[in-house]
């Protein structure tokens, strides 16, 4: 048996818990994507690469994509069809198409599915874009003060064809450098010499490569003086 | 009857009250509008506009604003210490024009806004050690919003 005040409970929080539990179903995302996260192997000299999130109407009411919002300049996408509403058990798909500009290694670009009703869902696109040019480290570093010894860098190449530096600059003459080629087309040693430690200072090597790919005709790596504890 | 009534009054009231609150936490206390920000929920990495602005304000900050460049255009964070990196085709050239500011800096905090999400993104290529550089790098908690809003309270 129930007493009065169990009872008077019961009555506010069933209708409660059905008003909350009816919030939640349509927060829910109404369209189901096969893979959320697309990874793609894109080659060296690819300048874009494009992708489908294929996705199907598992809900029992039309579905109506609003908009895709994009994290990136550098993507776009295109819902298949410009179909925009989905009826129940309808297939489709969003094609994202991303510009590599100058990126290399692991990149991830994200974007929301925002439909009519229901939450915004997030999609990504990964792609694992080979990186040809590698200095190694980046950046060379002195401490204000330091002796004025030659550090070295390394570039590598890591493309199928060689690569060659045309062209090594810097860009503050307090800093000189020499080129050793290790393996023509593959690997080189700069030597960077500053010519005073005494006062902190930042300054980029500039090479100037016969890659065929844009984003590495012109790369660069980093000198720094420092002043910092 | 008039009970039934009633009784469906109290439970449409208690529901609106309960569902306004809920809703008040989760968007303006915890979620990514919220209005208060608190640092020791935060997870590592993170940081409140309120510990940028307060209690670091006397170290070196660069704020690195990753957002579309005509967000970044249109305005940005009121400091000196701002540079645009954005993860396109220009991410290279930014980085090198970033690089000098970001070496000297104590701190290094990287926002995003609502429509794009390359701040964690951006920060993790920043804390590669090629690069070199020493600061700490955080994300914004609650992005440009939350510089909006902390800028707002400070006028």
């Amino acid at each position: 048996m129930l007493t009065p005040m169990t009872s008077r409970i019961f009555k506010v929080s069933l209708p409660l818990f059905v008003f909350f539990a009816f919030c939640e179903l349509q927060a829910a995302e109404l369209l189901t994507f096969h893979s959320p996260m697309i990874e793609q192997k894109v080659k060296a000299d690819d300048i874009s690469t494009t992708v489908k999130f294929q996705f199907e109407n598992k809900t029992d009411k039309p579905v109506t994509i609003n908009k895709v919002d994009l994290s990136c300049t550098c993507t776009t996408a295109k819902i298949s069809g410009n179909k925009y509403t989905y009826v129940p058990g309808e297939k489709g798909f969003i094609e994202v198409t991303m510009q590599l500009g100058s990126f290399s290694g692991q990149v991830d670009k994200d974007l929301k599915v925002i439909t009519q009703d229901g939450d915004p869902i997030r999609l990504v696109l990964r792609c694992q874009i080979p990186e040809l040019i590698r200095f190694t480290p980046r950046t060379l570093k002195w401490k204000v003060g330091e002796e004025c010894t030659p550090k070295k860098l390394k570039v590598t190449m890591y493309g199928s064809r060689p690569i060659k530096l045309e062209e090594v600059g810097v860009t503050d003459a307090n800093f000189d450098f020499e080129i050793k080629t290790l393996r023509p087309g593959a690997e080189y040693e700069v030597s960077v010499f500053p010519k005073s430690t005494q006062k902190p200072a930042f300054a980029m090597l500039t090479f100037k490569s016969d890659s065929p790919i844009k984003r590495y005709e012109n790369t660069h790596a980093f000198l720094n003086i420092s002043d910092k504890k | 009857m008039l009970h039934v009534l009633f009784t469906m009054i109290k439970v449409a009231l208690i529901g609106a009250t309960l569902g306004g609150s809920i809703w008040f936490v989760q968007t303006k206390l915890m979620g990514h509008n919220r209005l208060v920000c608190l640092q020791e929920k935060l997870p590592e990495g993170k940081v409140c506009p309120e510990t940028v602005f307060d209690a670091w304000k006397d170290q070196k900050v660069v704020w690195i604003d990753a957002r579309p460049l005509d967000s970044f255009e249109r305005g940005t964070v009121k400091t000196q210490n701002v540079r645009p990196l954005r993860m396109d085709e220009n991410y290279q050239k930014l980085l090198g024009e970033a690089m000098e500011a970001l070496f000297l800096a104590d701190k290094i905090i990287v926002f995003c806004d609502k429509s794009c999400t390359s701040s964690s993104d951006i920060a993790k290529r920043l804390k590669d050690p090629e690069l070199g550089i020493e600061g700490e790098i955080y994300v914004l908690e609650g992005g440009w919003d939350a510089i909006e809003r902390f800028q707002e309270r400070q006028r």
